[in-house]
């Protein structure tokens, strides 16, 4: 049987067997596709984060006057606003990614594209939090926390350092296997689709 | 006729605002206090209106166009609780994209992009529905036909099942007798390319019912 003879054949195919459900009540069903589960991830992350930092804030509102001049607390308090603000970021992107009623190939490039860049966005970010707390630990106890150039800061720059980087090549390798665990596969099927599409 | 006469209500609403300031510098507080308060309620209820009558009109239309639903996910899922699924988070992402449907192409065309679309990349975490397929919940031909002929049937759709997304919503196009033109603005793939793919699968299918 040819493609063609089917024609005759998928048109006499009975649907009727199959009930349509209620319209207005799936409206109002909220989507469990990868999209809705990334929103809803990013959500319970904003609010988690935003409920660790009120906590943190909460606990030390007592030690407020020795709090106030602590470097530690304030980074702590910045981390957790440029986390939730990244956050927020990509909540914004992933709905850019819920549009769906684009010519076929326009949209899945989009996607992927978003995709790509939201990966790339973590990855970068990611990186960019470790240096960050590198730096912090190495100048903080110049400063304040003295306590530390006894225990960590005793140890020979060498080492420190070595454990430095050993711990940026880990997290970037455990980040990509991440990344291609969660995402890559569909993403490279994705990719592989669209350049089919070319 | 009433959804006509809101909307008119909206638009002096709106050219009236002007008023407003112009009120107050007069002091008639009392009066921009009725005006606001009564604008706001035209206001409110010309949305409300405008739900109800979205809302039924996208019914009307889901449910005229409900078996065009039904074949994508006929094409996509293989289980009658995948179909389930891909159908509901169609007509979720439908309902979403509506707001932005301004009648440029037909409404057929716009559904099949919403659906191709959520077919496609809406549905990572069920593997079945984008790479493997299963014979036994393949559909069967209507009952009153020959036995060779329903063998090829399914030999044809298990063929189908194995090309990727993109092939299907070809496969799918051409046995619903979209025009070349149409698969065009839905697939967003030029004409020459589309009969190119069109010839391939044609290949590709027949090899694969023929290796059975």
């Amino acid at each position: 049987m040819e493609l063609d003879d089917f024609k005759q054949a998928w048109k006499q195919e009975d649907h009727k067997q199959t009930t349509t459900p209620d319209i207005m009540e799936l409206i109002q069903q909220k989507s469990k596709g990868p999209i809705a589960s990334l929103q809803a991830a990013f959500r319970k992350q904003m609010i988690a984060v935003t409920a660790l930092m009120s906590a943190v804030t909460i606990t030390q509102v007592k030690n407020i006057e020795s709090v106030s001049s602590h470097l530690l607390f304030w980074t702590y308090i910045g981390f957790c606003l440029s986390m939730i603000g990244a956050l927020y970021l990509n909540y914004r992107l992933t709905h850019k990614m819920e549009s769906m009623d684009g010519a076929v190939k326009n949209n899945l490039e989009q996607y992927v594209t978003m995709m790509e860049k939201r990966l790339q966005w973590q990855a970068v970010g990611a990186r960019i939090i470790i240096i960050f707390f590198i730096l912090l630990l190495e100048v903080i106890p110049l400063f304040q926390h003295v306590r530390m150039l006894s225990t960590w800061h005793a140890l020979p720059p060498v080492v420190r350092f070595a454990s430095y980087a050993a711990y940026l090549v880990f997290q970037y390798y455990l980040s990509r296997a991440l990344a291609q665990k969660k995402f890559g596969r569909h993403l490279d099927h994705l990719r592989n689709l669209l350049n089919e599409m070319k | 006729m009433i959804k006509h006469f809101f909307t008119e209500c909206f638009i002096v609403y709106n050219d009236l605002t002007f008023l407003v300031p112009l009120l107050a510098r007069e002091n008639l507080f009392s009066a921009r206090v009725t005006f606001i308060s009564t604008s706001r309620l035209i206001g409110k209820s010309f949305a409300r209106v405008a739900d109800k009558d979205t809302e039924k009109e996208f019914e009307r239309r889901i449910s005229e166009h409900s078996t065009m639903i039904h074949k994508v996910c006929r094409m996509y899922a293989y289980t009658e609780a995948d179909r389930q699924d891909l159908f509901q988070e169609i007509v979720i992402h439908m309902w979403r994209a509506y707001p932005n449907f301004r009648g440029q192409s037909k409404f057929s065309t716009w559904l099949y992009r919403v659906a191709i679309n959520t077919a496609v990349t809406g549905l990572r975490k069920q593997k079945n529905l984008i790479t493997s397929y299963e014979a036994e919940h393949l559909p069967t031909h209507v009952a009153d036909e020959r036995g060779d002929e329903e063998e090829q049937w399914t030999q044809l759709n298990e063929a189908i099942a194995q090309l990727n997304e993109i092939e299907k919503a070809i496969v799918m196009l051409y046995l619903e007798g979209r025009s070349y033109d149409e698969m065009e603005e839905i697939l967003g793939i030029s004409q020459g390319n589309l009969r190119v793919k069109m010839t391939r699968i044609k290949d590709k299918l027949r090899q694969l019912t023929n290796n059975k």
